[in-house]
């Protein structure tokens, strides 16, 4: 069994509705964010969720963390559930899993200095009651780079830069040494040349901390540097799952091969004939039937739009969910 | 926590930031009113209750901003009137906050069922025309100070309870709420150190007017002549100057009127300073 | 005003400069930025947060905030000087010849406005003289090319998705035939799938239309692949420009060198980024000096007190470098 287990998770959220519309209609809206996921990461690996919009990577990154309860399915770290029902166990599961927000600005009380903040999860998790946790504070600061620390402890998030500002977001979140880490786009909000210091740290305290790392992305390449496994995912559903290797040299889902067509690369002279999907994500309240791609894809035929393709191993061992690759007909199409 | 919150209110207020020039200017005016209020016994020698001169005569070397109808000297009168209502004021702000922040933060944060009831209550409360609530507390229970400042109190709470609950439903969608959540931060500990510092600011606009707000009240009842008319008060100035006006004795309610204006404007300022800090106006 | 020949000079920016008034002093946000753009040709801004290209752009429109003000320079468009316009002319200028595309449609668009409304409202503003019938036609002839459909015309904004939302600002801003269309970080808040429909579009529109266009983003991928000419903005000045096989093929300016090397890419080899020390300056604290040289792996004395002027680095291009007067 893998380190961290997603089996059958669904969260589905409904749909707010006025008091009247609740009393009047019987039916239900929902949206299926995430509607039927099973994964596994194994222990030390960077995962990689990959997906645009709509997609349910962030919903599942935030359901293995339980910051959001499933509807279906569980999630388990290291054989135990992720959601315990005992206060001690959360508090327990909480010091081996944490989470690296999106945004730093917004992720960061702009009220508490750089030292608080950083602070905080020794003072709630780590069982140990102190006035001052300055030495433990320090030495992760200079660990991600914010040197000298002692400087950097009395600063406010205003008063730093972006990039500055997501070391702090990877100091508390490391400062615990959690085995399990989930970084919801650490490097999406960060100026381009400041981005690959963060990439590096990341991976820098990746090895060191032995860390296990679930890394949500919707830039392909940013994953291609940092994953060494890769789930693509659209609207709430996996639709192939592989080794970084397979998944970019040899794509076989038609949306992971639209998405690595899509992005553009930094070489002029790469002018590619882009032969994009018509269209745009379907809403998730209403998801095409069938294979929830069919509408967009360029190779789709009659089984598509009527019955959805589960996600099967192949040969060479990754996995997708298409019906090209279980037509009784033959070989899986070329591009 | 007290000695936190003044704290800090002044060194943040010297942060450079929109709306520092008002927050300046109107601390300044009321430091100055409250300096003076409290200075008085030492600023005069002179009773500002009993006749010390000659009844409604004009500024004069002897009564440096004249005498009233009863020959009371006015300079006396202007740094004693003001004691009443800034107390009034400040009995009316700590009530409010006492009671409208903690239910604010509270209802607000656990949301659901229970912040709709008390939203509900509040707003109901809320619908209290301020002055007639007030005079019609004092009319019937007395006239003293702690009553004036609960009448106003009772019809302020509910601004507070709007202000923090608005305040905190935006904060608690936050990230940083959330990261606080996933670092274990308990619930006391995420609104006592996540959501209440960055409503601090917004309480301070509602406080500040809440302030200006009670003196303008309190003179005002004082003005149709409800309460102890025998204290120096600005307000009961004005309730006497009204006859002698006619005469052209204008010291009489001048002085006090403008006390009672600059006051009031003082607190205003640093309302609207803070106001504007916390949603800056595009220009 | 004489119309511009194809590959003749469009646009000509010299010496531009802006400074935004802040609480805490005074900004340059723009620093003495020359470059021209010719007709039919895709210029390309790059550039990270601080280096003034949007602010160059809204210049180019002459729709600076309240807070800026043009300090130097002039803007040429055809023949006339865009910075000594009245606003009346500038207005006449402005929606009819240079065009301007947003990053959020959301907040270019009028919510309670039917999008049919839009463009009768807009295309009405610069030819009173349009028949309501006579706007309709045009405006589906446009939205055809857009690949959103006649109904449509009837629906409000938020009822579009943000790929045809963007698509509904790109008619807008081809509605009246403009000769250049500003473009300021289009597809930012779009996904992978639909920037690339929406790049491919403008492609299209370009060729059909025999646009120009000023592309600005903080993605070199984008810039690589839309791009004739390319200038890299930093800290508001212009580090280099040139064609764009030259600039990304033979960079001369370290911080074009640096950032190539350091954004991940999904092609190739899976390579060791080089990672860039520091981060891009604030406005208001620039180091004196090359603005670059506290990140760059070659600075010199020189680097640390002289600002580099724009120097030729070949036929076409120009860089910023003390390094370039070295050997």
């Amino acid at each position: 069994m893998a380190f961290l287990e997603a089996k059958g998770l669904k969260k589905h959220f409904p749909v707010q509705q006025s008091i009247i519309a609740q009393m009047v209609s019987r039916k239900r809206e929902f949206v299926r964010a995430v509607d039927g996921i099973t994964f596994g990461v194994e222990k030390g690996d960077i995962y990689g969720l990959v997906g645009e919009s709509g997609s349910g990577k962030t919903t599942t990154g935030r359901m293995t963390a339980a910051l959001e309860k499933p509807t279906e399915g569980t999630v388990t770290l290291g054989g135990t559930p992720v959601n315990p029902r005992k206060r001690s166990d959360r508090k327990r599961f909480r010091r081996r899993v944490q989470y690296i927000f999106q945004d730093p600005l917004s992720s960061l009380n702009p009220k508490m200095d750089v030292g608080n903040a950083v602070a905080e999860p020794l003072r709630y998790l780590s069982g140990v009651r102190k006035r001052n946790y300055s030495a433990e504070v320090d030495e992760i600061l200079e660990r991600v780079g914010l040197s000298p620390a002692a400087t950097f402890r009395e600063r406010y998030p205003h008063e730093l830069s972006g990039g500055q500002r997501q070391r702090v977001v990877i100091a508390r979140a490391l400062i615990l040494k959690p085995e399990y880490v989930i970084a919801d786009e650490p490097v999406a909000m960060v100026d381009v040349s400041v981005r690959a210091q963060i990439m590096e740290l990341l991976m820098k305290m990746q090895s060191e901390l032995g860390l296990t790392i679930l890394l949500i992305t919707h830039d392909l390449a940013v994953a291609k540097y940092m994953c060494n496994r890769i789930s693509v995912m659209y609207l709430g559903k996996i639709v192939e799952s592989g080794t970084n290797e397979q998944i970019f040299s040899n794509p076989m889902h038609p949306y992971t091969q639209a998405l690595k067509a899509a992005v553009p690369i930094p070489d002029p002279r790469s002018k590619s004939d882009k032969k994009l999907p018509a269209g745009e994500i379907p809403s998730s309240l209403n998801p095409p039937p069938g294979c929830r791609f069919h509408t967009r894809c360029p190779f789709v035929f009659d089984r598509c739009r009527t019955e959805e393709p589960q996600l099967l191993p192949t040969d060479k061992g990754n996995f997708v969910a298409c019906h090209l690759y279980t037509e009784e007909k033959g070989a899986a199409p070329k591009r | 926590m007290a000695s936190g919150i003044v704290g800090r209110l002044f060194s943040p207020m010297l942060k450079k930031g929109s709306g520092r020039g008002l927050i300046i200017v109107g601390v300044v005016i009321v430091v100055f009113v409250v300096a003076m209020s409290l200075l008085a016994p030492y600023l005069t020698k002179v009773n500002p209750v009993y006749s010390t001169g000659q009844p409604n005569s004009a500024p004069s070397s002897q009564h440096v901003l004249g005498t009233d109808l009863y020959g009371r000297d006015m300079f006396s009168r202007i740094l004693w009137g003001g004691r009443f209502l800034l107390v009034v004021g400040l009995l009316a702000v700590m009530i409010c906050m006492a009671v409208g922040v903690p239910i604010g933060l509270a209802a607000s944060y656990t949301g659901g069922v229970v912040g709709r009831v008390v939203t509900l209550i509040m707003d109901s409360v809320y619908a209290f025309p301020s002055l007639v609530f007030s005079l019609l507390i004092v009319l019937v229970f007395g006239a003293n100070v702690f009553n004036y400042a609960l009448a106003i109190a009772v019809v302020y709470i509910p601004s507070y309870y709007r202000v923090v609950r608005s305040q905190t439903l935006a904060i608690k969608e936050l990230p940083y709420v959330d990261a606080a959540r996933s670092v274990g931060a308990g619930y006391f500990s995420v609104i006592r150190k996540y959501i209440w510092p960055n409503v601090i600011p917004s309480v301070i606009v509602v406080a500040t007017i809440n302030f200006a707000d009670a003196i303008l009240i309190t003179a005002g009842l004082d003005f149709i002549g409800v309460g102890d008319l025998t204290k120096p008060d600005w307000g009961v100035d004005l309730y006497y100057g009204r006859t002698t006006l006619l005469s052209g004795a204008w010291w009489t309610i001048a002085f006090s009127g403008a006390m009672i204006l600059l006051t009031a404007l003082g607190f205003s300022l640093i309302s609207e300073g803070y106001s504007e800090r916390t949603n800056p106006k595009l220009k | 005003m004489m119309e511009a020949q194809i590959g003749e000079p469009l646009l000509q920016v010299k010496g531009l400069s802006v400074e935004y008034y802040t609480s805490e002093g005074a900004a340059k946000a723009v620093n003495d930025v020359s470059l021209d753009l010719r007709k039919g040709e895709t210029l390309g801004i790059v550039g990270e947060s601080g280096s003034g290209k949007t602010t160059l752009g809204l210049a180019l429109m002459g729709i600076l905030p309240p807070q800026a003000r043009m300090t130097g320079g002039s803007i040429t468009f055809g023949s006339t000087e865009l910075t000594t316009l009245r606003e009346d002319k500038l207005r006449a200028i402005r929606g009819r010849r240079i065009a301007m595309i947003f990053q959020d449609p959301m907040t270019s668009l009028n919510p309670v406005k039917k999008i049919g409304d839009h463009f009768v409202e807009y295309i009405r503003a610069h030819e009173p003289k349009a028949s309501r019938e006579e706007v309709l036609n045009k405006t589906m002839d446009i939205l055809k090319g857009l690949g959103i459909s006649e109904e449509r015309l009837n629906d409000y904004p938020h009822q579009f998705s943000g790929g045809m939302r963007q698509r509904v600002m790109i008619g807008l801003a081809l509605a009246l035939n403009p000769d250049l269309i500003i473009a300021d970080e289009p597809t930012t808040a779009l996904d992978v799938i639909v920037e690339a429909q929406i790049l491919e579009l403008l492609k299209a529109l370009k060729r059909k239309y025999s646009l120009s266009l000023i592309l600005i983003t903080h993605n070199m991928g984008i810039v690589a692949e839309t791009a004739d000419r390319v200038a890299v903005m930093y800290a508001g000045r212009i580090a280099e420009i040139g064609p764009a096989l030259e600039v990304f093929g033979r960079p001369r300016h370290p911080y074009t060198q640096a950032l190539l090397q350091s954004i991940p890419t999904v092609e190739g080899e899976r390579r060791t980024l080089k990672v860039i020390p520091g981060f891009p300056p604030l406005l208001t604290q620039q180091p004196p000096g090359c603005s670059f040289h506290p990140r760059c792996p070659y600075a010199f004395d020189r680097c640390r007190s002289e600002d580099p002027p724009l120097l030729p680095t070949s036929a076409e291009g120009k860089a910023a470098c003390h390094l370039l007067t070295r050997k």
